[in-house]
Parts: C-alpha cells; structure tokens; sequence
C-alpha cells in the first residue's frame, strides 16, 4: 500500500513532471499493460514506419525470386509470384489495423450507447434487445457474408458488415452490465442529490461497466482482423490488390506445404496484434479501476 | 398550527409484477405500501420501525420519489412534491437527502471522496472551485473524519468510515430533511452508537428533520422524538417514543417490544406471542393483516380493517380492540415484574 503520507498532500501542487510521473506509475507497475503495450506498439510503429523499413513494393512481382524463403535478401521470403511477403505484410498491416479499429470505434460508440440505452431505460430495452436478438440470430460469419455481398466489396463495407455483426454483442454486454449498477445505491444517492439522468450514466453508471467493455472492445478487435480475412477469402473484402492479412492467409493456404511461412507470417502478426491489445485491455481494466491501486502500490 | 415540513397522506405503492404468462392481462400486485399518512415537524425525527418486507424502505423512497408512487400526497415544505415538473424537482432535492443502510453499495468506487461528498452540489450545476474543497474539508470534519481523507477512493475505508462519508454526502448540500434508511443497521454495535450520536450532533447543530427507518427498536428509541410502526404496508401504532415504549396498545408493537434481549435471565418476559411468518404482501390477509397471527384475534378482526384512532394525545393505533388489549398486558405486566422483585429476594 502507497504510504499514507504521500496520499494526503492538502494544498501543495506537485510540479507538472512530477505530476505525469504519479500518474504513469500505476500504468508502468502493471506487467500486462506493458507488455501489451510493447507488442501493440511494435505493430503500430511497423505499419506508420514501413517505407523507412523496406524499400520493396508490396505488389511487385519477380517470378525468377518465386517461393523463396525466409533470406537475407527476403527477411520473410517471397509468394508464388516472387513478391516480397515483408513488404506485403508491413501493408496489409495499415488494412487490417485500420478495419480492426474502426470496428472497435464504432463498437465503442454504437454498442456503448445503445445498451446503455436499453440497460438505464426499461421501456427502450425491449426493443433494443429484441433487434439485437435478431441480428444474433444468424451465424456471426453468415451475416457478415451475407451485409458484405449485398454491399459490394470494398474496406468500408468490410467495416459495415462487422460492425453490425459486433455491435449487438457490445451492447448487450454493456445492458447487463447497466442493469446491474443502475441498482445500486450509489446510483439513487445520484439521483436523489439532484443528477440528470445523462450525469448518471456517464459519471456513475458507465465508469462502473468499464471492466467487462475493455474485455470486449480488446475481443472485438481481434475477432474483426480474423473475419475480415474470412470476408477478404471470401472476395468480399477489400479489393486483392491491397493485401491484407487476411488475405495473405488465404492466399498462402494453398502453398502450406511448400511455403508454410506465407501463412505463419500474417497469422504470427495476427497472433501479436490480439495478444498484445488483450494485455493492453486487460492492463488498462486494472489500472482505471482504483480498488486495485493498493494491492499493487 | 403551523404546517409541519412534511406531510404524507394516503400514500400507496404497489409493485406490478411481469406475469409469467403475457396473455393474461391481470398481473399479480404487491402492495407493498398501502394507505401511509403522517407529519414531520421541522427539527423532528419520526422513527419507522417494522420487520423486514414492511415496506418501510419503500416509504423513504416514495417521499424523494426515487420510485413514484402509485397514489397518495407527499407535501414538503408546503410544495407537493409529487406534482413538481423534474426541474423544479432536481432543484428540490438538496434540501431533502438519503442515508443508505449498506455503506459499501452507497459509495460509487470511481470517485474521490471529496467527489462524492460534493456530488449533489455539483449535480446542482456548481463549479469545482477552492471554496467547494474547502466545504468538503468542512463538511468531513463535521463527520468526524480528516480532511486529508478527501482524496481517497471509498475502498480505503471500513464501513464505519463509508458510512460517515454518506452521511457527509447527505448534508453536503445543507438540507432540511434527510431519510435515514436502516442508516446504522449494517454497522458493528459499538460503531452503531457511534454513528447515531453523529446524526443526533448533527440534527442538533443543523436543524435537519429525520425520517429514521430501522428494526432496532434500541436505536431508533434512542434517536426518535415520535415513532410509527408499520406492518404490511400499513401504520399499525404511531406515537411519542415515551408513550410508545412506556404503554404500546397493538399487539403487533407488543410483540416487536417483547423480542427486544433482556439481559438479566430473571427478567426476562415470556417469548413473543406472536406465531408464523409475515404474510405475503401479495395476498395480504383480510380484515386487520394482523389477525392470523394475532393472539388477541376476534370474529371482526378478520373481517373489518381497522383504522388509525387517537386513544391518547398524540397516540394513534389501529386496533379493534387496543384499550381490552392495554388493560390486559397491564395486568400481566404487573405480576411479571412482581415476579420479578420476589425472585430477587
């Protein structure tokens, strides 16, 4: 436990630096955060830095260089038509990335509003859940396919067709979890000293159903960089010019035996990119929450 | 006379359960209150005291319309509250508060201290400012905490701590009236005592009315001028607490008074008379909800509910037939104490 004394400063002000320092210790204390923080932060430098980190085009072809495995010419080898699968994968990062969060930010948005909608206000939930249900119904795969071929292939409508997949689930798990703090009584003394309804749910509600979100945004993401390689093998993503990751695996599926690194490199940056927003999602769940200050501190 | 701070009338609450089968239209009712009226004069606390399931916590809910009521008046300080727009209503509420019973449930985990203590202001549209710190400080020493706590999380306290934090909370914002609901039922006994002679000090330095809800006829005694007793959504008995404790007429208030420990072995009286369990709020008892387990129990008793009547001054209870009942236990009181003082020789 911190020291007592340290806690209870009354009216001095810490210096700025000194400030940022208290406040990033809690992040740097907790071993998930950071290591979460370090793989998530290697993919996102990879994908800003990528024309600094290989001068190759990702569609270039070489049929002389075809096949080639991992080299010192070719950090990670070469497809079937000889082009350079670290520039392929160093690009298809920015797709893929981009589509995953863009899900997680409409997941974020949508799934948090409406089932704080449906969990605060009972007359709106059945409704809401009933949508939700219906759109729960079908196979998460089924319907993206299903949003996706009726939209045309494109990225945006890869986004699209996961969100709706993906924000029904968000928001029941927020609605439970609204269902479950509404009740309490810290929420009436709320009400009872006089807060609009909307100062309940952002102030006393919704930061109390923060633990299971993070958890689920962290799963949103990993689950949307997986289906739109489902969606992109299936021709519904985005165009095969832009190689995504999801791309590369099914592209590289069919040379498993022969070339087994064109699949285990885009499923490796996969593998990362989830395990690293996990323990991000994870790490930051512990740190936001201030019950567990103390057993760290 | 003047009217008091408070005045309920006729106030009723009845819960409509979801039936399991949507097609029948007639769903299963719980009136959990039924009929509720009394005053509460500035500077008063009325204690509210009944077993568990009585509807007693749903009164103090149904005055700060944290739940609306299905019919009845609730007027304070000569507004009705249950007609004002929610506006006017928000604007209302710092003047009447709530202490909760479970200090670890009434303290939201993600605010300091001083955060919670100055939520209803804030609520209120004030401004963080030094002067508002400076009020938390003011208003954690009131409580008999440090101001050093405020920037604590509520985790970091026991629940003796909590509770003074929710008391701090309560009388932030200067109100008039404040609802005690079970306020030191889940506290150690030697921190209860506590705690009651913190909103006793309170009550005197501010001048605030207590609505006080419990089950601890030893508390609520100590703290209340007046006290109602409730039995399945209703008053049964309601008068000063000297009157109350020294000749109660129902009894239902018999009976609470008489499970009441006694420490001395030699003076303890014979166990509650009172047979069975609390009777479904659901499908309440015809005639007084007391009969079925009522040792008194007559023909009428269970076939006309009985009203509220005044017996002495300022003595209400509602009794077909308190003055035999009062007469009786009287009678046997004596012997018993005479009893008593034989054995002692």
């Amino acid at each position: 436990m911190a020291a007592p004394d340290m806690l209870d400063t009354v009216g001095e002000r810490p210096g700025a630096l000194a400030r940022v320092r208290a406040g990033a210790a809690p992040f740097l204390r907790n071993r998930a955060f950071v290591t979460g923080a370090v793989l998530f932060g290697f993919i996102v430098f990879a994908t800003a830095a990528t024309p600094l980190l290989t001068d190759a085009a990702p569609n270039e072809l070489s049929i002389r260089d075809r096949f080639q495995p991992p080299s010192l010419q070719f950090l990670l080898g070469t497809d079937n038509l000889g082009r350079d699968m670290l520039a392929r994968v160093l690009y298809g990062a920015r797709l893929s990335l981009g589509i995953g969060l863009s899900v997680v930010l409409i997941n974020a948005l949508l799934g948090v509003a409406l089932g704080a909608l449906a969990g605060y206000y009972s007359r709106l939930d059945d409704i809401l859940m009933r949508i939700a249900d219906a759109l729960m119904a079908f196979p998460a795969v089924l319907l993206a396919i299903g949003i996706a071929a009726a939209l045309g292939p494109s990225a945006v409508t890869a986004v699209v067709a996961l969100s709706v997949v993906y924000v029904p689930r968000t928001a029941r798990v927020v609605r439970s979890s609204v269902l479950v703090v509404r009740e309490l009584d810290f929420v009436q003394a709320a009400r009872a000293g006089g807060a609009t309804d909307l100062r309940i749910l952002r102030r006393h509600v919704l930061p109390n159903c923060l633990a299971p979100l993070i958890v689920q945004l962290s799963f949103v993401f990993a689950y949307a960089v997986l289906s739109e390689a489902v969606l992109s093998f299936l021709g519904l993503g985005a165009p095969p010019t832009v190689p995504s990751w999801g791309i590369l695996i099914s592209e590289g599926r069919a040379y498993l035996r022969e070339a087994p690194w064109l699949t285990i490199v885009p499923g490796i940056a996969i593998a990362i990119t989830a395990l690293g927003l996990n323990l991000l999602g994870d790490g930051l769940r512990d740190v936001l929450d201030p019950r567990m200050k103390v057993e760290q501190g | 006379m003047r009217e008091p701070l408070l005045r309920v009338d006729g106030l009723v609450k009845h819960f409509k359960l979801a039936s399991s089968n949507n097609l029948i239209r007639q769903k299963p009712v719980v009136r959990a209150v039924n009929g509720i009226a009394f005053d509460i004069a500035v500077g008063e606390t009325l204690g509210l005291v009944g077993e568990s399931g009585c509807g007693k916590s749903t009164v103090g809910r149904l005055i700060l319309r944290l739940i609306e009521p299905t019919a009845g008046s609730v007027r304070f300080a000569g507004e009705d509250v249950l007609a004002m727009k929610p506006a006017p209503l928000r604007h209302m509420r710092k003047d009447m508060q709530i202490i909760f019973q479970d200090p670890h449930a009434s303290l939201n985990p993600r605010l300091t201290v001083e955060e919670i203590i100055l939520e209803p202001l804030l609520s209120q549209g004030a401004r963080p400012s030094p002067e508002l710190s400076r009020h938390a400080a003011d208003t954690l020493d009131k409580v008999g905490l440090p101001a050093r706590y405020r920037h604590r999380h509520p985790h970091q306290f026991s629940g003796g701590q909590r509770q003074r934090i929710g008391i701090a909370r309560a009388i932030a914002s200067n109100p008039r009236f404040v609802v005690c609901d079970e306020a030191v039922s889940a506290l150690d006994v030697s921190v209860q005592a506590q705690v009651v002679n913190l909103l006793q000090d309170i009550k005197d330095e501010m001048g605030i009315s207590y609505l006080f809800i419990g089950h601890d006829l030893a508390v609520v005694r100590h703290i209340a001028d007046r006290i109602a007793v409730m039995y399945l959504g209703r008053i049964v008995e309601m008068a000063g607490t000297e009157s109350l404790f020294g000749a109660p007429l129902h009894p239902y208030t018999q009976a609470l008074m008489a499970a009441v420990p006694v420490h001395h072995p030699r003076l303890r009286r014979e166990r509650s008379r009172v047979r069975g369990e609390l009777p479904s709020p659901l499908r309440p008892p015809p005639g007084c909800h007391f009969h079925p387990r009522c040792p008194f129990a007559q023909d009428k008793c269970r076939s006309e509910s009985p009203l509220l009547r005044t017996l002495a001054a300022g003595h209400e209870v509602a009794c077909h037939f308190a003055e035999e009942i009062a007469a009786a236990g009287r009678n046997t009181e004596a012997s018993a104490s005479r009893e008593a003082t034989d054995a002692h020789h």
